[in-house]
Order: C-alpha cells, then structure tokens, then sequence
C-alpha cells in the first residue's frame, strides 16, 4: 500500500534562449547576397578572380539558406509546444512554406524568392513574440537591402 | 520544479484522487524511457492534460506535452521540503 519511489522533475538545459532575429538576419543577406550576384551575372566577360568571387557569393547564399532552415526548424521543434501551437495553429503552414522558400532560395538566383522568405520569417517571427506577450513593430533593416523586418518591443533599461 | 520541490524533498502521493485532478494539480506519471516524472497540470479537458514545470528557468520534454489522463498515476496530496524535515530532526535530537 505504501511504497517510496524516486520521481523526477525531468529539467533540460535551463536554456531557454530562442530568437528569430538569427533568421531574419540570414535572411536579409540571401536577399542581399541575390542582389550582388544578380549585378555579378550582368558582366558576362567575367575573369577568373571575378569567377571565383561569384562561386564564393553564390556558396554564402546557400550557407545563409541553410541557416534559415536550421534555425526555424529549432525554434519550431523545440519551443513550439502544444499551448501555443493551439494558439497558432498556421505555424506549421509558415514553417513548411519557409522550408521551401529557403530551398528556392539555394536553387535559384530570383531576388523574389527571397523576398517572400523574408515575408514568411517576419510572420513567424511576430508568432514568435506573440507566444511570448511581446509587442512587436516594423522597421526597415538599417542595412542594405533595407527591407521590412520584425522587431520586439524590448523592455529598456 | 524548483522552488516547489527540490532534489531530497518528499511527497505523498496518492493513486486514489485522481478524479481531483485540475489545473495547477501536481501529478506523477510513467514514462518508460525516464521513469516517474512529476509535473504541475497547466490546462486539462475531459481526457486530456497539458503539463508544465514550476522552473521558469528550466525546459522540459514533458512541458506541454498533451497527455491521458489515465498516463496519470498519482496526483501528489502534500510535499515534505527537506530543510523542514532536517530542522525537524535536529529539534528532536536537541529535545532528547
């Protein structure tokens, strides 16, 4: 009738630390990093120095895409739980749509592709806050390709 | 589950009230590959909860994972801090 067992708490590492920005910065150098390649391609009389730049260029883009998809599968797979994936339900159809942008985005040097992955990564990134109870607002990026980004409202000191 | 439990604290726990289990309840379950794990009930419906963890420093698997309600083996009816049952002790030992 009466037994003692051990029980544990289960804890992982106290880590806790998860943002997005990661992502959208990544995801601002695809499309910036599309820009320069696109302007590379034009000069079609490229000599060897330029056409190893562009291989260079071209193998960031892909590190950057590669990037987006690691980080938002972590965030999807290890903070999205079952209380805010209630709450948003349209995460899964973000994410799998970011997956495939990203993917475009390594394949294909159309400057559009990136553009709509940065619009996927801002709307998972307002979810992101959103789970959190954190105000987000829209600015430009203060660097080149200047385009629309989340941002948290952080507590000031 | 820190500050509720902490490692060598104590808890009573019963498989009997399980109808009393709610929201904020702390509950023992099995999992096969961690053995009893005790956690606080976050939200509950007819047949299933949500659990979470009082460490608001720490992330776990269990931490809103959806469960049965009948995983459910005990729900925990009081807690014994171990810094409690250690100055009761030495009362007791200053008292002989």
């Amino acid at each position: 009738m009466f037994k003692i067992n051990k029980v544990q708490a289960h804890c992982d590492i106290p880590c806790k630390v998860y943002d997005p920005s990661i992502i959208q910065y990544s995801t601002l150098s695809i499309v910036r990093f599309l820009d320069i390649i696109n302007s590379e391609i034009k000069d079609s009389n490229m000599n060897m120095s330029q056409t190893a730049q562009l291989s260079r260029l071209v193998s960031v883009k892909e590190q950057h895409a590669k990037e987006v998809k690691t980080e938002v599968a972590t965030i999807w797979g290890d903070y999205f739980k079952e209380p805010q994936i209630i709450k948003f339900p349209e995460i899964h159809s973000i994410v799998h749509l970011i997956m495939q942008l990203a993917s475009k985005c390594k394949q294909d040097l159309d400057r559009n592709n990136g553009v709509e992955l940065l619009k996927q990564v801002n709307k998972f990134t307002e979810i992101f806050w959103a789970t959190k109870d954190v105000k987000t607002e829209k600015f430009y990026a203060p660097y080149p390709p200047e385009l629309v980004i989340v941002c948290p409202i952080l507590k000031s000191v | 589950m820190h500050p509720t439990l902490v490692p060598g604290d104590f808890i009573v726990s019963s498989s009997c009230f399980k109808s009393f289990i709610n929201i904020n309840s702390i509950v023992v379950f099995f999992d096969k590959y961690y053995s009893f794990i005790i956690k606080r009930v976050s939200s509950r419906n007819v047949e299933y909860l949500i659990l979470k963890s009082d460490n608001p420093d720490s992330e776990s698997i269990f931490c809103g994972k959806k469960l049965h309600i009948k995983q459910i083996q005990y729900i925990v009816l009081f807690t014994i801090k171990l810094k409690y049952l250690r100055n009761i002790l030495i009362l007791l030992k200053i008292k002989k």
